[in-house]
């Protein structure tokens, strides 16, 4: 069951750049104002210099402030962390969806998700996050580690 | 965002949600449906008694009464039954009045201009998913139609595609869990214990306590007595009605009963402690009043706790509400349990009881692995509870990206009806 919403080219390409040409460390995406199209709202420059959980904290920010705004948000995170000392990076993905929007947003984010995640190849793990503690780092990097074992 | 609370393009579809209580109908892009059907029906058969002046409404057998207000007047013969059967649509004949009636009564518009959404139970029969769809298309000639699982717009509605949906309605209390959108169905999981074994048991409470309850119906006047004192009231002059409907008419009451007076224990039953929480007092329709201590607590004890049950024919193997949440669980991968632990969405009529959502967080605490965490997610709103399925169909519906989901009428056509499996899995 899915809600037949499209996506731009955009979302892809910029989705490739991270992926395969690691060009950005995270992006946003959101549903377009009249919720015929999922478009890329923001992606945010890869800088290898810069501390990783400092990006995921600028990313979970502006996750709270589409919460406060009313509206939901899907995004994509390159994940690095370290298992006995191997360095790891795992891309996943994050619906955001908060109990407190309202009944359309919840409605339209939570049966849009396939459209986009289904066309993204290289998701290591997918992640459906609808409170602050769903999107804690920790959280998010038990949950590739769960999966990498399987 | 600009335009209605739930704005969107406008298509004119319509949505139907089909309940054990109550079918609900209503236009897609509004935030409630416009109208509310019980699905039971009052049925005279006309036998060969003259026919009636009113042959508008007079078919050649049978007459049917259908809506509120209509099905809880005493007619001489009058049975109250149901169209629906384990939570499917059963008796189409009837079924078909309540459409044809929603349409020319409710919706006030010809059928073959709107397409339809229509939920189902998620355990819906592959013949009676055809059965429908060929209804829709051939007897009411819509322009296209979806058929969507109601566990399936519950969790959406809540904000998620993968969670596991409680819904406690009026028949029975499911468990139905959701992952990416699709319902797997071999872990459904449904028990008896829902709203109408709540009114049963409030029955039971009344023949014990030597209460007996005087549907609105049979009284021609009452006057105020004293608290616990008999009533005094008189009869009215009335045809003679059916078991069916006198049966009807006293569920009514107790259902009164039962949602303004009783309430779960946050733990499990107690004599000592329910005797100490406060009282509530509640006036029958006759006038007779009281107050109901421990008895509140008692009544409902049997949802979360099977084993306080008495004289069940069937023994005690029924699930309590907690139960029906772990057995789903426990019968899906192990690497999804986490995810449905984590989005327990609590649904249906039933739930709004004072208490449920408090005592289930607390059964499932003490069962669900350590290693998981439990959240439970019920919208505060009565509606949104009762309705979720139907504002979620109505949310979907509404959007012009929708349009592609559609079975068509071309398509119908084309494939003929086993093109449901299909297009709504």
């Amino acid at each position: 069951m899915a809600s037949g919403v499209a996506l731009t080219d955009e979302c892809l390409n910029v989705y490739l750049d991270l992926q395969s040409k690691k060009k950005y460390r995270y992006i946003l995406y959101k549903l377009s104002d009249d919720f015929k199209e999922i478009v890329v709202d923001f992606a945010a420059p890869r800088d290898d210099s810069e501390d990783v959980k400092e990006a995921y904290d600028e990313f979970c920010g502006k996750l709270f402030a589409a919460e406060n705004a009313g509206q939901g948000r899907y995004g994509v995170f390159d994940v690095h962390y370290q298992v006995d000392s191997r360095e790891l990076d795992k891309v996943v993905f994050i619906t955001w969806v908060t109990d407190s929007l309202p009944i359309k947003q919840k409605m339209l984010y939570a049966s849009s998700n396939k459209a986009l995640r289904a066309k993204m190849t290289g998701i290591h793990t997918e992640i459906q996050c609808n409170d602050a503690s769903d999107l804690k780092l920790e959280n998010v990097i038990a949950k590739c580690r769960q999966k990498s074992y399987e | 965002m600009s335009g209605g609370v739930y704005g969107g393009d406008e298509v004119g579809a319509l949505v139907f949600d089909v309940g054990s209580y109550s079918f609900r109908a209503g236009y897609a892009g509004e935030d409630c449906p416009k109208a509310e059907l019980p699905t039971h029906v009052g049925v005279v058969e006309e036998g060969d008694t003259a026919m009636e002046t009113d042959d508008k409404s007079a078919q050649p057998e049978r007459s049917y009464f259908l809506d509120t207000n209509s099905i809880k007047v005493p007619r001489k013969g009058m049975e109250i039954n149901t169209f629906l059967k384990d939570g499917m649509i059963d008796n189409w004949e009837v079924f078909e009045k309540v459409l044809d009636h929603t349409y020319s009564r409710h919706i006030r518009s010809e059928s073959h201009l709107h397409p339809v959404m229509m939920s189902e139970p998620a355990w819906n029969s592959k013949a009676k998913r055809e059965k429908i769809t060929e209804l829709m298309f051939e007897k009411y000639n819509v322009p296209a139609f979806f058929l969507c699982k109601n566990a399936v717009l519950s969790a959406f509605a809540n904000g998620r595609s993968t969670g596991l949906v409680l819904d406690s309605g009026a028949s029975h209390t499911t468990a139905v869990p959701v992952y990416d959108g699709y319902v797997i169905q071999q872990a459904i999981v449904k028990s008896p214990l829902a709203g109408d074994f709540i009114t049963m048991e409030c029955k039971k409470l009344m023949e014990e306590q030597k209460i007996e309850v005087i549907p609105p119906y049979m009284i021609k006047s009452k006057e105020p007595v004293n608290f616990m004192d008999p009533p005094k009231w008189t009869k009215k002059e009335l045809p003679e009605v059916t078991k069916s409907f006198h049966n009807y008419m006293v569920k009514d009451v107790l259902q009164d009963f039962a949602s303004s007076v009783l309430q779960v224990m946050d733990q499990p039953y107690e004599q000592s402690q329910a005797e100490a929480m406060p009282t509530v007092h509640y006036e029958f329709p006759n006038g007779y009043n009281r107050d109901f201590g421990a008895e509140r607590f008692r009544t409902c004890e049997g949802l979360f706790d099977p084993s306080v049950i008495k004289d069940l024919p069937s023994g005690n193997s029924m699930l309590s509400v907690g139960h029906t949440v772990t057995t789903s669980v426990g019968m899906c991968d192990i690497d999804i349990r986490p995810s449905l632990y984590n989005s327990v969405i609590v649904v249906g009529g039933n739930s709004l009881m004072q208490g449920f959502t408090d005592r289930l967080n607390r059964d499932l605490s003490a069962k669900t692995p350590p290693s998981m965490r439990l959240k439970i997610i019920s919208a505060t709103g009565s509606a949104e509870r009762r309705f979720s399925s139907w504002i979620g169909g109505s949310i979907l519906a509404s959007l012009g990206s929708f349009q592609q989901m559609w079975i068509s009428k071309q398509e119908y056509d084309e494939g003929g009806k086993g093109c449901v499996e299909r297009k709504c899995p």
